[in-house]
């Protein structure tokens, strides 16, 4: 059993869990996307149907440049019924824009329509804070965590 | 006070004049000072610890639907409230100091909570007041939202936890506000944020003072985690020792 990630740059990462063996063109057999021949990647290598697949690879739907590899970032909230979504970003994406390249109503979690922000606060997985127009810098794991929280002060 | 049912975790005969400084006795403020009161702190009868209370603040009816005080109490200066609270309770005294702390040494003790409402005041007590005091192991700082919340527990004899502690201090202006703009509050969420605080300290005594207690069978002691985020709905955890990543229970 092998877990494949299906990625568009800022759009949701879906998850598939899948047989050991499993080839690239069954993962979008799965999602129900169309393959395009010379517009999906694993780690920048452009593959083809055929490819099989490893645990954890990350499928990315769009032709990249090397060096400008897509990454897994996980968004993180505190008191949601869903609290962790999983998007596609590139090296130089912010907090503000991940956000943004949401689709509206995943948006509406952390952008209100007014414009300002739900969350005050955004860590980074390794609990030091990130300014939400600062780029988040491409993580070694490939796998990068937002941690959103409200700035509380009452007592 | 009969304390046998919690001398497994905390005895009162232990605690030897360790004391301890509320600042700030609102809804976070006066459900640990009734806590740590029930647990033996400050009563002189058993134990020599000392709990004293800092808050310029009187009773007004909101209070009572998310803080300990009764009708009675409305008008009170709020630490003199508590004390007569903790008297009719516990049946001994605590020190009620009806003042706003600044920087007089007397708000120092081993084990300081801040539990004041503006950001800006819990830096300027901690500059003023804390951060040259040479006796105080644990400070203990709450900041509560309606249905989450924050505890900060760190040693001010350890700059790198200080500095931790003061890169998580933001403005007044940038914390989050309510749709209605009024200070939101539940008693359910400030007893939750009281009793993960009150915590920090049986874990700090235990650790350091208390015979091993919290001790499992291979005699390790619990981690005493630097920040704790908390969620209550649905329940979710954030926690973190400065300068290590966080651990999440989600």
């Amino acid at each position: 059993m092998l877990v494949a990630k299906l990625a568009m740059l800022g759009a949701e990462i879906k998850s598939f869990a899948m047989e050991d063996g499993s080839t690239v063109g069954r993962l979008f057999e799965m999602a129900e996307e169309n393959f395009v021949q010379g517009a999906v990647s694993i780690n920048g290598a452009i593959v083809n149907e055929n490819t099989i697949l490893r645990d954890g690879n990350l499928v990315f739907i769009a032709r990249q440049t090397k060096g400008n590899l897509p990454f897994e970032l996980q968004i993180i909230r505190l008191g949601a019924a869903e609290p962790m979504i999983a998007v596609a970003v590139e090296e130089g994406t912010t907090v503000l824009s991940a956000f943004n390249a949401l689709d509206a109503g995943r948006r509406s979690n952390f952008i209100r329509a007014d414009g300002t922000q739900v969350y005050q606060e955004y860590r980074l997985g390794n609990g030091s804070l990130i300014d939400a127009n600062a780029p988040i810098v491409r993580p070694a794991s490939g796998t990068e965590r937002i941690i959103c929280a409200t700035k509380t002060k009452g007592n | 006070m009969d304390y046998v049912r919690q001398i497994g975790i905390l005895d009162p005969r232990e605690i030897k004049g360790k004391s301890i400084s509320l600042i700030g006795v609102g809804a976070t403020g006066s459900t640990i000072a009734l806590t740590l009161a029930q647990m033996g702190w400050g009563d002189s009868n058993t134990g020599q610890g000392v709990l004293k209370l800092f808050d310029g603040d009187k009773v007004e009816e909101h209070n009572l639907c998310n803080q300990e005080f009764y009708p009675e109490h409305i008008g009170m200066h709020k630490v003199e409230a508590m004390k007569d609270l903790i008297h009719r309770k516990c049946g001994f005294d605590i020190e009620a100091y009806p003042e706003m702390v600044t920087g007089q040494p007397s708000a120092r003790s081993t084990y300081v909570f801040l539990l004041t409402d503006t950001m800006k005041s819990r830096q300027e007590i901690y500059d003023q007041c804390l951060g040259c005091s040479f006796n105080t192991e644990l400070v203990i700082e709450t900041r509560m939202g309606l249905k989450e919340g924050r505890v900060y527990a760190f040693c001010p004899q350890i700059p790198s936890e200080v500095k931790a502690w003061k890169e998580t201090l933001y403005s007044d202006e940038s914390a989050d506000r309510s749709p209605c703009g009024a200070s939101q509050s539940i008693a359910s969420t400030a007893s939750f944020l009281a009793s993960l605080a009150v915590g920090r300290v049986i874990q700090h005594f235990n650790t350091h003072y208390g015979n091993g207690k919290l001790s499992d069978s291979n005699g390790k002691i619990p981690k005493m985690w630097n920040e704790v985020f908390f969620s209550l709905y649905p329940e979710q955890f954030v926690m973190r020792v400065f300068g290590s990543d966080p651990v999440m229970a989600m």
